[in-house]
């Protein structure tokens, strides 16, 4: 990272070894609150004064969430609800299959149109930014006519209708992103092909792709994690047929309580995934996230 | 209010420890590594998260009476108004600093030596070589970071939704959140839509005015 050599190098002093110490303390906290609270057992959720350290390694959450198992809605039995827990692979896959969709959808439609925007200067100037306001404006916005829409066409409740509405949520970051890459690859090259006789559409995709490779590769994960936490379409969209796993976590809240254990055991779950490809995409994220303003 | 607060927080965090992370430690990959991991905690598990640690006797609660020794244990974080603004806040901006850490460190990292070099020969001190130098030259980044933030902010909606659902009354609601009660819960499609063109052209306008001359410019 950052250029080597030159630089006068910069020691860190006792002051700011303590703010970064607090720093990286203050950020994981929550992460590890939520690792502790999935291992310890019900009686422990929300004992007063709160457990800090789970008293043994219990995975009992983890287990109820994949077997069902039904929780007393009191630790103390006091009371005689019991809450069931209904397994969640279906969450797990639905997730899978909606972000797997919304990407791929994503990723096709970007790539096209980034060239379009790119090389052929489709639109002028205006249409890109035109694609970008698509995700400038809260989704809620969005929302209501797709509802009205999805009712119509009966694609509510449906894995093709939350798909098409990821795909259409994330295209502005792929486009953006795809083409501040595609930007960075000299026109020559495509130029120098096409007089030996290559189509443009050819020249896009054998010369041109091939060097932006690792590009796509990063706005694909990129957008899947994007996708893979999307909470209000799979919320608003889904019924019965269609769960993700965001709104899997909203029936771990009950009428008679919550429960914590099994809610944070399927947190973790679904923020594994999402762990392994940001940090896999690191060197890309301050693009990503800026829309190809700022590169690195 | 929410987006004047988080945002400036997060800027401030995040533009410190964008310099601390400039100069060299060991162990640095590993550092720059945890910092960003917030941002990668998915929107509905950091609400989760936060719902519990802002529980009344929760770890949060538990931890200042310790401190202090005040009793503080029933602390109502989400259910008084003022309280759950705060609560809200501190939210956001724990889980986006990472992002303007993140920009604003590639922008530092973008800066060409010699000035920085240059003044040091000088005998300029480091506060002057950060103020005089590095910030204006940083001036594109920043823009960036903030206007992007605010927008994103903007569209705060999922940890709201978990954490207060707009309450307690309707204290913590925020334009997202009024549109979707009005549309989603009580089926007033009309009304939500209404409230949801205002937004758009609000959002049009920042769009316009903000975001096209930063983006469009750069390129």
């Amino acid at each position: 990272m950052g250029v080597k050599g030159e630089r006068f190098e910069e020691k860190l002093g006792k002051f700011g070894w303590i703010s970064l110490i607090v720093a990286v303390i203050l950020a994981i906290f929550p992460i590890y609150w939520i690792i502790c609270t999935s291992l310890k057992p019900q009686i422990e959720w929300l004992a007063v004064p709160p457990v800090w350290i789970p008293s043994k390694l219990d995975f009992t959450n983890y287990l109820a969430l994949f077997t069902g198992k039904s929780y007393a809605a009191s630790p103390y039995g006091e009371e005689s609800f019991t809450l069931l827990i209904t397994p969640v692979q279906r969450a797990i896959l639905g997730s899978a299959v909606c972000a797997t969709g919304g990407t791929v959808l994503s990723i096709v439609v970007g790539l096209l149109a980034a060239f379009g925007i790119s090389r052929h200067k489709i639109g002028g100037g205006f249409f890109p930014l035109f694609v970008l306001s698509a995700r400038m404006i809260p989704p809620v916005c969005a929302l209501i006519p797709i509802i009205v829409l999805y009712s119509t066409l009966r694609l509510a409740d449906t894995y093709m209708g939350i798909i098409l509405a990821y795909g259409l949520f994330t295209s502005p970051y792929s486009v953006w992103m795809i083409r501040s890459f595609i930007d960075e690859v000299p026109v020559q090259l495509e130029e120098s092909a096409m007089v030996d006789g290559l189509s443009p559409l050819s020249a896009h995709f054998k010369v041109t792709l091939p060097l932006i490779k690792g590009g796509v590769l990063a706005t694909t994960l990129f957008v899947a994690v994007l996708n893979w936490s999307e909470f209000l379409f799979a919320y608003t969209l889904s019924h019965k047929n269609v769960i993700t796993i965001p709104v899997q976590e909203m029936y771990f809240q009950a009428a008679y309580g919550i429960l914590y254990g099994p809610q944070s055991a399927l947190g973790i779950i679904a923020i594994i995934p999402l762990m392994i490809f940001g940090y896999s995409i690191q060197r890309y994220l301050a693009r990503g996230l800026t829309f190809g303003a700022v590169k690195r | 209010m929410l987006v004047a607060c988080a945002v400036a927080g997060e800027f401030l965090i995040g533009l410190y420890l964008a310099n601390l992370l400039s100069k060299t430690f060991r162990g640095k990959r590993l550092v720059f590594s945890l910092l960003l991991s917030p941002m990668f905690v998915m929107p509905i598990v950091v609400g989760y998260a936060f719902w519990m640690i802002f529980q009344p006797a929760g770890p949060l609660d538990h931890f200042f009476t310790v401190i202090t020794g005040i009793n503080l244990m029933a602390t109502p974080w989400l259910s008084r108004a003022n309280l759950a603004w705060i609560a809200l806040i501190l939210t956001d901006i724990w889980h986006w600093t990472p992002f303007m850490f993140l920009v604003l460190y590639a922008g530092l990292m973008s800066i060409p030596e010699n000035p920085i070099n240059a003044a040091k020969v000088l005998g300029a001190s480091g506060w002057q070589i950060f103020k005089d130098i590095k910030l204006p030259m940083m001036k594109n980044v920043i823009i960036i970071a903030i206007v992007i933030r605010s927008m994103e902010v903007m569209k705060f909606f999922d940890e709201l939704f978990i954490m207060t659902g707009g309450g307690p009354g309707f204290d913590t609601e925020t334009i997202s959140m009024f549109t979707f009660t009005q549309a989603i819960s009580n089926s007033r499609i009309a009304y939500g839509s209404t409230a949801a063109i205002i937004i758009l052209l609000i959002s049009l306008i920042l769009v316009v005015k903000a975001v096209r001359p930063v983006l469009v410019e750069e390129r």
